[in-house]
């Protein structure tokens, strides 16, 4: 905040860029056990507990897309790089993403409140307390919003990573370089 | 001539007393055999050779089954009058084995098992039919949460158990968990579990 002149800086802070990187793996990884554990059809107990682990992440992703979106608020986005249509497609796409993961936390948790089995979501022994009374037909509803919008967010994201592997190998200008952790 | 004939009359005589006594010998051995496995005899379940588990569906989810580490079981054999038969189970439902330590606790939980204020579960029998030459249905009272209801088991003598003197069973049965209070997640979860029994039994020695 020290330096603050009119002028957007050239690459993206070093907060943005390890909360996007974090964000990444975070997402990766609770998109693919989410598959995993949707998908098994054996072992009752290990796919439980990968719900469980599933839970108790995603609702600490929440935590981290919180203090995302506040670091967005209070600091500048880099100079913009390419034209005027690409930057309204990434910004479009970039805010989808957001109101996307937003959906995805918040259809979690619903899910995990809504059910009619009592399991909680777990959090280093601490018991996220639930705000939603169970309800069968609620739940069914949020699951199916859950599925949806992480089916859109996988396409987002491939959209996301597919274009800014063309700006780094295609175009070859900074829009990769300037998140990237050196 | 004479006294060859006595001492051949008499060497018969110890052979024919010889066999007799073999004889007698073998007679009692298979009436102590036979008292061993006809009349009432008490039997004790071997906990090594015992395996009781349980089976439910959900919908959406394979079908979970678990297994109890800690029961204690007797059954009362009468060959003669297999009607005046008698068993009993114990299962503390603490020991409740899913293969994962999560969903045991969720099962040991007041949402099902409610393991701590209720720590075991039982079954009495209260008559016994043979229904053909290998299997019996036993019906008895069944107190899970602290509530009983008569429930039936079909049961299967198991021959060709590796050790002698032994007897084995399997017993399979179903029964509607919401009829003893313990109605989480119904209908996602089914309301119905499986159970099956499978055990051996050595005679107690006393």
């Amino acid at each position: 905040m020290s330096n603050q002149t009119e002028q957007p800086p050239d690459e993206w802070d070093v907060v943005s860029r390890c909360l996007h990187w974090l964000s990444a793996i975070w997402i990766f990884a609770l998109i693919g056990l989410g598959l995993v554990m949707v998908n098994m059809i054996q072992a009752s107990g290990l796919k439980f507990e990968l719900y469980q682990f599933h839970k108790s992440y995603g609702f600490l992703f929440g935590s981290l897309l919180i203090i995302r979106v506040l670091w967005k608020l209070f600091t500048q986005r880099p100079k913009t790089v390419g034209n005027s249509l690409m930057n309204f497609v990434s910004r479009a796409n970039q805010l989808l993403m957001l109101f996307l993961l937003i959906l995805l936390v918040a259809s979690g948790y619903a899910m995990a409140s809504l059910s009619i089995i009592p399991i909680p979501i777990n959090i280093f022994g601490w018991n996220v307390p639930t705000l939603l009374m169970p309800d069968m037909v609620m739940e069914q509803t949020a699951t199916a919003v859950h599925q949806y919008i992480a089916f859109g967010l996988i396409t987002l994201v491939l959209i996301h990573s597919g274009s800014a592997l063309f700006h780094h190998f295609i175009l070859k200008d900074r829009t990769l370089k300037r998140m990237l952790i050196k | 001539m004479a006294d060859l004939n006595l001492s051949q009359h008499l060497t018969y005589s110890r052979a024919t007393i010889m066999l007799l006594v073999r004889l007698l010998l073998c007679a009692a051995a298979a009436a102590l055999t036979l008292s061993a496995a006809k009349g009432r005899s008490n039997w004790v379940i071997d906990p090594k050779k015992t395996k009781i588990s349980f089976a439910v569906d959900a919908t959406g989810w394979p079908k979970t089954i678990g297994v109890f580490h800690d029961f204690d079981g007797k059954i009362i054999v009468d060959f003669d009058k297999p009607r005046q038969s008698r068993v009993t189970f114990t299962v503390r439902t603490g020991s409740v084995d899913v293969g994962s330590d999560l969903l045991a606790a969720l099962i040991r939980s007041s949402a099902f098992f409610n393991s701590e204020k209720f720590p075991e579960a039982t079954f009495a029998s209260t008559e016994i039919e043979k229904t053909s030459a290998k299997t019996v249905r036993v019906t008895g009272n069944m107190t899970v949460l602290g509530v009983t209801h008569p429930e039936t088991f079909d049961v299967l003598v198991v021959a060709g158990l590796a050790e002698k003197g032994r007897l084995g069973y399997k017993a399979v049965g179903t029964f509607s968990r919401s009829k003893y209070g313990m109605t989480t997640g119904i209908p996602v979860i089914d309301d119905a579990v499986g159970i099956e029994i499978t055990t051996e039994q050595y005679e107690q020695s006393n």
